[in-house]
């Protein structure tokens, strides 16, 4: 078999000579490269990657950039008009709020962050929302505390092991105790060519107490040659705090996306995950969650639109290691197309998680004879006090609806939408912000070509 | 309610003597194309036969023992014996069988049950049976139901046809091990449009301490034949470990229905490792009742394959798992041809620091349009240290399907328990009821012999537990 990946020991050497990386993150990436290249690459004989072949990628010429051919700007506006396109939502916002990017906005270019933009008076109050490149100089203590040691540990899989090793994008974000902001921090990741390979790792600590909403998204033009990328996200909740992340993944055609976002959260403390998976050729989303602290809780609502020859594998860990936690976790999906998708979610209990409640459901639509679908939800308990299902459907549209709301005078094509719509309510709902859901009703009327 | 009796004493697996029977042949422990060939040769088997074990030992010794499912660590081949035989000759009388063996089936209820309500019996005794009888009646019409080890010598073309070839050698290690050295199982064959109207029984026993026992069992129901098969297993209590690893093979022909229903009781000590499948032609259907109450692993997945339109697959199983006992057991279903249908309900009751399983698969393929399927796995944990896990894959390669999952895990409702205090029913009556209501989904479809004996075994297993 011929190597998947192409990347080599002078590509970690590159990032380390960096002057300004410090030697602990200089360690940390030697250490990873070398646990990425004594373990070995997932098959289809490893029951995780059952349904995912990554030999048919053709992702071994991608190479890191440092640098993106966009310079870092003081102000969104003076972004060349090519660079904020793909950003025309969040433009079309900061105008209505008069320039501002309350509270906080961060956009990166590839693997370079070049605008960076956060409320003066969080900053003042100990908020710190910036590069995770400049939070390893700048915040070492704060940082190196939860950095790649329990949430996501140097070693732990192929994927990660190369993240830790190649990694220069990526945000920090850190809620000191008892803030509460109800405004989202957004972050994006904007692609500008083909034949890349981007590393993001980022890091999100709330203190006890602490409220925020972070949305980071994923977004860039079609090109002709295939892009791999790979974001890691830790994420510590502290006692009492809660977040809510909302990732929206919306690559080009050609990107290979392989990512991980991995959370702990402490007693009292609530996540919740709201999961986009729009665009992009194949796509491995992790989610998992730890439920360490007594009386915490974690709800995920995840959604996606699959067509052509896409390939969604999402993969959700609910695991309950102490007692009265909560989860709940929601994922929908359509496919059209020669698409496929795979659903594989675990509600794990531990002996200690009694009075524990449990829920996971999968439900797929297909519209074509050609898409797949494979849907995998287990349970694994191991404490008899609790309350755990799970549910998994997968079947067509409903013909008896389209043929009530077609008498009711609706073209066949505008009845299977809305009946579509009506599927996803269920998650999108839970998205507040209305640009946002917009954009993705937007994105779902052109996918289906209305 | 005629619920039975609840006098349960101390009674304890009440299977788990053992009989002092001088075997005819005994092997030795472990294996090797020596006992492939041996086992082969006391049979007097044709050379086809001969060459099938062989190959198939050398397909055992290349496949990987199952990574997944339940700890298998602790078997080791060498430390089995792979062939006894009991007694020199086989029985059709029951008084000709000899005296200790006759006992042990006489406390088994065996012959007394045939009487009763079977329209014909089996017993296999370690490897070989020792009893069988099939009532005149439907032998006139022209079922076979004998032991395979003789269907071998008397039916060997139509055997022959049908042998490996829905449970090919290749398909796992333990299937390449029984077909290398399989011996006894059942062998049913049922003709055109007979529908034989009582349940045939087969009887297992492990006998000899370290035994392996290989049964193979084959049932062809030809077009519109109609039969129900029952089978059960028990050993005594021994501190090492046995092994049963059968192959059953059933092939149901166009408007075809077979009803397999298997009571499983080995002891505490049994490793019982099964590969069970069916191949359902048109209109035909599949039903498998599965009960797992005994052995201290048991990893089994009946599965049905749908091979032609209309065909359908129903499985029933529940699974009992006690402090000692992993029950690793599922279902697996392939939807291979349009408009079939299938239907799974799994129960299991996880006791002290049992583990129950459930392991499943629902495919249906690319243009086999119309198909549905319905999954349901119920766990029931009744103590902080029992444990249960599902694992339900569910592959769907085209857009008319219609496939429901569900599972829930929940404990012993208080508010039930509470309620039918209330109502002056003691507490461990009452946990008693709840159990029984939770799996009656499946004891309603036994012969109500079975079912009687059913929630005794189950009251058993509950014993001792409140307080």
């Amino acid at each position: 078999m011929t190597e998947l990946l192409g990347f080599g020991r002078e590509d970690v050497d590159r990032i380390s000579n960096d002057s300004e990386s410090p030697d602990w993150i200089k360690e940390k990436r030697a250490t990873a490269w070398q646990a990425y290249e004594n373990l070995p690459m997932p098959t289809l004989r490893d029951e995780m990657w059952k349904y995912t072949d990554l030999s048919t990628l053709n992702i071994k010429n991608t190479r890191t950039t440092e640098a993106s051919k966009y310079s870092a700007v003081e102000k969104f506006e003076s972004f060349p008009e090519e660079a904020v396109k793909l950003l025309s939502d969040e433009a079309v916002q900061l105008e209505e709020n008069g320039g501002m990017c309350k509270p906080g906005l961060l956009i990166q270019h590839d693997s370079q962050v070049t605008f960076t933009d956060v409320e003066k008076e969080l900053t003042a109050k100990g908020v710190i929302f910036c590069s995770m490149s400049d939070a390893v100089r700048n915040h070492t203590d704060l940082v190196r505390k939860h950095f790649m040691e329990k949430v996501v540990p140097v070693g732990e899989d192929k994927f990660s092991s190369l993240n830790a090793a190649l990694w220069n994008g990526g945000i920090f974000l850190y809620v000191p105790k008892g803030i509460e902001i109800k405004m989202p921090f957004k972050s994006y990741i904007l692609m500008t060519d083909g034949g890349k390979a981007l590393f993001h790792h980022s890091l999100i600590v709330l203190e006890e107490g602490a409220h925020v909403t972070y949305i980071e998204q994923c977004r860039s033009e079609d090109y002709a040659t295939d892009s791999l990328n790979s974001s890691v996200a830790e994420v510590v909740v502290k006692e009492g705090a809660s977040l809510d992340y909302i990732t929206l993944q919306n690559w080009g055609n050609n990107v290979v996306d392989i990512s991980t976002r991995k959370a702990v959260v402490e007693r009292d403390a609530s996540l919740n995950w709201m999961v986009g998976t729009l665009g992009g050729k194949v796509t491995r989303s992790a989610y998992e969650t730890r439920l360490i602290g007594q009386g915490s809780s974690t709800k995920t609502r995840g959604f996606f639109l699959a067509s052509d020859r896409q390939h969604h594998d999402f993969w959700g860990l609910l695991s309950h290691e102490a007692p009265n936690t909560t989860a709940d976790l929601l994922y929908k999906g359509v496919l059209t197309g020669k698409s496929r998708s795979v659903f594989r979610g675990l509600i794990k209990i531990s002996e200690v998680a009694q009075l524990t409640d449990s829920y996971l459901t999968n439900n797929n639509i297909l519209l074509s004879d050609e898409a797949r679908a494979d849907s995998v939800p287990t349970l694994e308990i191991n404490a008899n006090d609790v309350k755990a299902s799970h549910g998994a459907t997968v079947g067509n549209l409903d013909k008896e609806e389209i043929f009530y709301l077609m008498s009711r005078g609706l073209t066949k094509s505008s009845a299977e939408k809305l009946i579509i719509y009506g599927f996803f309510r269920p998650v999108l709902k839970s998205i507040d912000s209305e640009i946002l859901r917009e954009h993705i009703y937007g994105f779902i009327d052109k996918k289906l070509g209305a | 309610m005629s619920l039975p009796t609840t006098d349960i004493g101390t009674e304890e697996y009440k299977y788990g003597f053992s009989d002092d029977v001088k075997p005819e042949i005994k092997f030795e422990k472990g294996l090797s194309r020596q006992t492939v060939e041996d086992i082969s040769n006391i049979k007097n088997e044709p050379g086809w036969m001969t060459e099938t074990r062989l190959k198939a030992y050398e397909i055992f010794l290349e496949k990987p023992m199952p990574e997944w499912g339940a700890d298998l660590s602790d078997i080791d081949f060498d430390d089995i014996i792979y062939f006894v035989r009991a007694s020199d000759r086989k029985m059709t009388n029951w008084d000709d069988v000899p005296a200790e063996i006759k006992e042990t089936f006489e406390k088994l209820g065996i012959p007394e049950s045939e009487r009763k309500f079977l329209a014909g019996a089996e017993a296999q005794y370690d490897s070989e049976s020792v009893y069988g009888a099939l009532q005149g009646e439907w032998e006139k019409q022209g079922v076979i139901f004998v032991d395979t080890d003789t269907a071998l010598r008397e039916h060997e073309k139509l055997l022959r046809k049908y042998f490996g070839s829905v449970v090919p050698a290749t398909d796992n290690k333990l299937a390449a091990l029984n077909t290398a050295v399989w011996s006894g199982g059942s062998f049913l064959y049922i003709p055109k449009g007979v529908r034989v109207g009582l349940p045939l029984q087969a009887y297992f026993r492990i006998n000899t301490q370290n035994m392996g026992q290989f049964e193979r069992t084959m049932i062809i129901a030809d077009e519109g034949s109609n039969v129900q098969y029952i089978e059960g297993c028990t050993a005594p209590t021994y501190t090492t470990n046995s092994l049963h690893s059968a192959v059953v093979e059933i092939i149901c022909k166009k408007d075809s229905r077979v009803r397999y229903t298997t009571l499983q009781n080995w002891s505490g000590n049994v490793y019982n490792l099964v590969t069970k499948r069916a191949q359902a032609y048109e209109n035909a259907t599949m039903e498998w009742i599965d009960a797992n109450l005994g052995s201290k692993v048991t990893m089994k997945y009946p599965s049905v394959y749908l091979m032609e339109r209309g065909a359908k697959a129903d499985v029933i199983s529940i699974a009992f798992a006690n402090t000692g006992q992993h029950q690793d057991v599922g279902s697996k279903v392939v939807h291979l041809a349009p408009y079939t249908t299938s239907k799974i309900l799994s129960k299991s009751i996880s006791k002290g620091k049992g583990r129950s399983t459930y392991r499943g698969l629902v495919k249906i393929h690319e243009g086999m349009e119309g198909c549905k399927s319905n999954v349901n796995c119920d766990a029931l944990l009744l103590d902080e240290a029992s444990a249960t896990d599902t694992y339900p894959y569910i592959e769907i390669e085209d857009p008319t399907a219609a496939i429901e999952h569900e599972a829930t895990v929940s404990k012993l409702s208080d508010e039930q328990i509470f309620y039918l205090q209330q109502r002056g029913v003691p507490e461990d009556e009452a946990r008693n009821m709840i159990i029984n209501g939770f799996i009656e989904p499946f004891t309603k479809l036994l012969p109500l012999e079975y079912a009687v004996e059913m929630n005794r075994l189950i009251e058993l297993q509950m014993e001792g537990s409140v307080g």
